[in-house]
């Protein structure tokens, strides 16, 4: 499975769909409103719930991490 | 019960963010239904605080009491009006009104009223290994007089490269709950002890997840994710009708299967179109074994004015088939094993339109206030209002 | 084929100062590393990295507990707005009693020669040559350092 992910990063850096980013690049990358909760961790999770409790759905709502690596 | 406010525990896995930082943040959540139906009033507070550069800890809580009615088919008296019957949820809400070869014209739909406190906590660790790989355990609970659910969750996160360019996450999680449902023998259904049985529900999700950063402005992140629900997983709050011959019929309690499996997909795109401006685009596809299949799709933008003003608009449509055994008519149900006439498991869909608004005087001190609108083509609209504050410590 | 792949990564970044490499000398007489035997400390961070906001009071306490005659602690603001890096360096001298040199790389000229694989990265170096390379978020890298700054003694 990793390899097959690591395949697919080495795939989509090559095409040129996908700069590297540096570390010192990852500014933006690392803004609050870049995360799915858009900074407000707790709004989310009303929301999620509002959604789960009203529809037939659930599943995929949370993942952790945000789409950066700055810590 | 009947806004059951328990998620998969996996959902509670989000807050383990970008760039962790020490905070306190308390929302307040007003959330009105139309036709004086549900109406929730929740004050909740989260807590984040790192030790170290290798440990972070989450923790939230919320109390909420949420009041109203829910539409259901019930039996009304033979000399009630048509308006709903009014029963107390310690007593049990639907309990009064069922019945068995009732006369039709007895048959009504219309709201239930009930009451409920829910008290939920979540509590989240996160440790980061050398190479920044992180280990995410979390636990949660969430505590109604008639609905108990504990459960737990672990998620880990790879790096891919060096330069932390693709992540890689596997997670799991496991619920357990247990449910008081009242009149499970329809022949025996006292009104006042309603004659209530402990029931065992449990869900297991597992979902896996890879995140790429395409460039210094954008990401894109894709999951897949499997749930497993077995058990009680009957509403034993709703009612359905069977055997209506026009003359006679029987107002008793819906069946669900005992199992239910699903899985989906979602993919989240994230750009910062400028400085000052970020898009978020998100879809999510869900499948399951009960025929209900959903797509789902939101969108965000978010505007910094200034360092202190920040605005935020979004908008989200949603739409799902019905399950294989939902009927919403009066006159459909004979023996069927499974039945439901829950609006929740109908072919519907719907749309939510949202805007808030933050003020930082501050860096570590901040206001929020925001509403979202919700428009589900059952009938059913909600407002909710978030009001808060955040402090950076 | 998880190695392969991993290389293959590795190697569509540029190459990078090494542990054991030795300093160009434009590099030396840029950050000013030139005297010999003095034992250099080059912090690269940013404003908005949260784990640079953890570690440079440390950084800086170090910086009060080092001989100024045998280490000289070096910070690197590779903020691409220069007047909010300086801004930041503003509230860590004030808050954090940060007195060491601080320059300015807006253009990402020096870091991008560096070209470490985190954010916050240290480099220890000596004679011109990259002794230690500390990457990312450490818990307790002043005591880390000065071991480092113990076994060059």
């Amino acid at each position: 499975m990793v390899q097959l992910f690591l395949s697919l990063a080495l795939l989509l850096t090559l095409s040129g769909c996908v700069q590297e980013v540096k570390p010192w690049e990852k500014e933006t990358l690392s803004k609050e409103t870049m995360e799915p909760s858009g900074g407000n961790a707790l709004a989310r999770k009303f929301e999620e719930h509002i959604y789960f409790s009203k529809e037939a759905s659930k599943g995929g709502g949370g993942v952790a991490g945000g789409g950066c690596g700055c810590n | 019960m009947q806004l059951r406010l328990s998620l998969p525990a996996m959902a509670l896995i989000m807050a383990a963010n970008t760039q962790a930082e020490d905070y306190v943040t308390f929302q307040y959540l007003q959330y009105q239904e139309n036709d004086n139906r549900v109406s929730v009033s929740a004050p909740s507070v989260m807590i984040n605080k790192d030790f170290g550069t290798d440990f972070t800890l989450n923790a939230s809580f919320v109390a909420d009491a949420v009041s109203g009615a829910s539409p259901t088919y019930y039996a009304a008296d033979t000399v009630s009006s048509a308006s709903a019957t009014t029963v107390d949820s310690a007593s049990g809400a639907s309990a009064y009104s069922r019945g068995k070869n009732i006369a039709a014209d007895r048959v009504k739909y219309g709201n239930v009223s009930f009451f409920e406190q829910r008290a939920a906590g979540s509590v989240m660790l996160t440790s980061r290994f050398a190479n920044r790989d992180e280990l995410i355990v979390s636990g949660d609970f969430s505590s109604e007089h008639d609905f108990e659910s504990i459960s737990g969750a672990a998620e880990y996160m790879h790096w891919l490269t060096p330069a932390k360019n693709q992540s890689l996450s596997l997670g799991v999680s496991f619920q357990s709950n247990e449910i008081v449902a009242r009149c499970v023998d329809e022949v025996n259904c006292d009104a006042s002890s309603g004659a209530s049985q402990e029931k065992q529900a449990t869900a297991v999700n597992a979902q896996i997840s890879f995140m790429q950063n395409i460039n210094r402005t954008s990401y894109i992140k894709a999951a897949l994710f499997y749930i497993a629900d077995d058990g009680y997983l009957t509403d034993p709050y709703l009612n359905v009708v069977r055997n209506n011959n026009g003359v006679t019929a029987d107002v008793v309690g819906e069946k669900r299967p005992e199992k239910r499996r699903g899985y989906g997909g979602t993919v989240r795109y994230a750009n910062a179109l400028t400085d000052d401006l970020t898009l978020q685009v998100g879809y999510r596809y869900y499948q399951d074994d009960w025929e209900v299949r959903s797509h789902t799709a939101d969108t965000d933008l978010f505007y910094d004015l200034t360092h202190s003003w920040r605005f935020n608009l979004g908008l989200r449509g949603y739409t799902q088939s019905a399950a294989s055994f939902y009927n919403g008519t009066s006159n459909y149900f004979t023996d069927e094993l499974y039945a439901t006439s829950d609006y929740r498991m109908s072919d519907f869909h719907a749309v939510t339109y949202k805007a808030d608004v933050r003020y930082a005087f501050t860096k570590a001190f901040s206001v929020n206030l925001g509403g979202n609108y919700y428009d589900q083509s059952t009938g059913l609209k909600a407002v909710s209002l978030l009001t808060g504050f955040r402090y950076n410590f | 084929m998880k190695k392969v792949l991993l290389l293959a990564l590795l190697f569509l970044q540029l190459s990078a100062y090494e542990v054991g490499e030795t300093l160009s000398n434009e590099m030396v007489t840029q950050l000013g590393l030139s005297e010999h035997s003095k034992l250099y400390v080059v912090d690269f961070f940013a404003s908005w990295c949260g784990s640079c906001q953890k570690e440079l009071p440390l950084i800086a306490t170090l910086d009060h507990k080092v001989d100024h005659s045998e280490v000289e602690i070096i910070g690197i603001d590779v903020d691409k707005d220069p007047a909010k890096g300086l801004a930041f360096q503003k509230e860590l001298q004030q808050e954090h009693h940060l007195t060491f040199r601080i320059i300015n790389d807006a253009e990402s000229q020096i870091i991008g020669t560096f070209n470490p694989i985190g954010m916050p990265t240290l480099y220890v170096i000596k004679d011109q040559k990259v002794i230690k390379i500390i990457t990312g978020a450490t818990d307790h890298i002043d005591e880390k350092i000065l071991i480092v700054v113990k076994e060059q003694k």
